[in-house]
């Protein structure tokens, strides 16, 4: 067991954890746009740190390009998509669930607000 | 460590299909079967075969998991979709469960009592080779060999699509789907769907002596062709119906020729001339894979037929 070694399970081990936070906030957190959150951020680190412990198994530049690749176009993927699923779920009017003291149409009112106030992107 | 991996699998996938099947909401059923699709080509890899590992990825995981939750989207929309089916009788899930267990026995006694073939088809394949135009066996068997098998296949692709465009009416054939007007869904699509095409056109190449060929780059260009109709861009408005038809023909009219040009010399149906064999392989697949590709999105824009309501898409107010 060398030290590489060592170190490339603790990169898989902890990529493969981040995995199961990110189910596991998929499973637990109350409304889609937590859910999205959690899975999202979770999965995109969870792979890059399996795709870092990945490069020293073959140590071939193409290989370690491809791999890298992968980890890009998934990353921009799961961007896009928890973007979509987060924009449609606000044109369907999914609620927010609401916290502690808040009624939910309190929450999603306030955050329509601060959303509109900072979005910069143009209507059409 | 490599069999409790395989353990691991093989108990999942049996556990999805089961999820599946007994799910009573069809949206889980549907996630579940995509899941499944994925799983499966993990377990063809396992096996050593890739090739159909990367088919069953893209077609029947990607392609055919598209179709289904375009179904289910399109039953909503019209409101044809019960919910609460009733449970199954009893005597039809005993019948169910015996039947299941006899085809599984069955199959196991067949797998256990094989015959030893008569010849040995690896050893004939390995010394058929050089003669082949490519370096990839299954390329090799698929396009050469048993090309018999894969003229007939593409052959039941167009009949499925010709079905499909005789049952389509001329009210059904514009495109219902408004298409999502959202800036960063079409500012991705400039890097996703050149990506996309290059991969295509990569995994046909790459055919020749690796993993990969036609059915896998055809439903690759099949993926960008729906992404693109996802998105509101008509692949169907740029180029004209005739365009499109004679696509979807290309391949199989391709195949066809080629096939049947080595009459005229006086081979056999469904031979390559010497040394030209490689050459002639490479034609067919692009063919192939531009009918395929096409073939695919047609199967899936002949499905969006417009709702008998009224269309309840398109109202994304910013």
């Amino acid at each position: 067991m060398t030290l590489l070694m060592i170190l490339q399970s603790i990169l898989l081990i902890s990529g493969a954890l981040m995995f199961l936070v990110g189910s596991i906030g998929l499973v637990r957190f109350p409304d889609t746009y937590t859910r999205i959150h959690a899975l999202t951020k979770a999965d995109n680190v969870g792979l890059g740190l399996i795709v870092i412990g990945l490069i020293p198994a073959s140590f071939s530049v193409l290989v370690t390009l491809k791999i890298l690749l992968i980890w890009l176009l998934v990353m921009l993927a799961s961007a896009l998509s928890g973007h979509l699923v987060a924009w449609e779920a606000r044109a369907q009017q999914v609620p927010l669930k609401p916290s502690e003291g808040e009624s939910s149409k309190e929450t999603f009112s306030k955050r329509e607000l601060s959303t509109k106030e900072s979005s910069d992107e143009p209507s059409d | 460590m490599n069999l409790l991996i395989d353990f691991t699998l093989l108990i999942g996938i049996l556990a999805i299909a089961l999820t599946c099947l007994i799910s009573r909401s069809l949206f889980r059923s549907v996630v579940f079967f995509i899941l499944l699709g994925l799983m499966l080509a993990i377990g063809w890899i396992r096996l050593g075969a890739p090739d159909i590992a990367l088919a069953e990825a893209a077609i029947g995981a990607g392609i055919t998991g598209v179709l289904l939750l375009d179904t289910l989207g399109h039953l909503k929309k019209t409101g044809n979709l019960e919910n609460d089916e009733p449970a199954p009788g009893r005597k039809r899930l005993i019948l169910a469960i015996v039947s299941s267990f006899t085809l599984v026995g069955l199959l196991l006694w067949a797998v256990f009592n094989q015959p030893t073939p008569a010849i040995n088809i690896h050893l004939l394949v390995t010394e058929a080779m050089p003669e082949s135009g490519v370096s990839h066996p299954i390329t090799a068997v698929l396009l050469n060999f048993r090309s018999y098998d894969t003229l007939l296949e593409v052959g039941v692709l167009v009949l499925a699509v010709l079905v499909g465009l005789a049952l389509q009416t001329d009210q059904q054939a514009q495109d219902s789907l408004p298409g999502l007007p959202n800036p960063l869904l079409h500012a991705c699509l400039t890097l996703l769907i050149p990506a996309m095409l290059i991969t295509s056109m990569y995994l046909l190449w790459a055919g020749a002596d690796r993993p990969g060929g036609a059915f896998q780059a055809g439903a690759m260009l099949a993926a960008a062709f729906i992404l693109l109709h996802i998105s509101g861009i008509k692949l169907s408005s740029q180029v004209s119906h005739r365009m499109m038809q004679a696509g979807l023909l290309l391949g199989f009219g391709v195949f066809l020729a080629v096939a049947t040009s080595s009459l005229i010399g006086g081979r056999p149906l469904l031979t390559y001339p010497e040394g030209g064999a490689g050459m002639l392989i490479l034609l067919i697949e692009l063919a192939l894979t531009l009918s395929i590709g096409l073939i695919l999105l047609s199967l899936f824009t002949i499905a969006n037929s417009p709702p008998h309501h009224k269309d309840q898409g398109g109202d994304h107010g910013h």
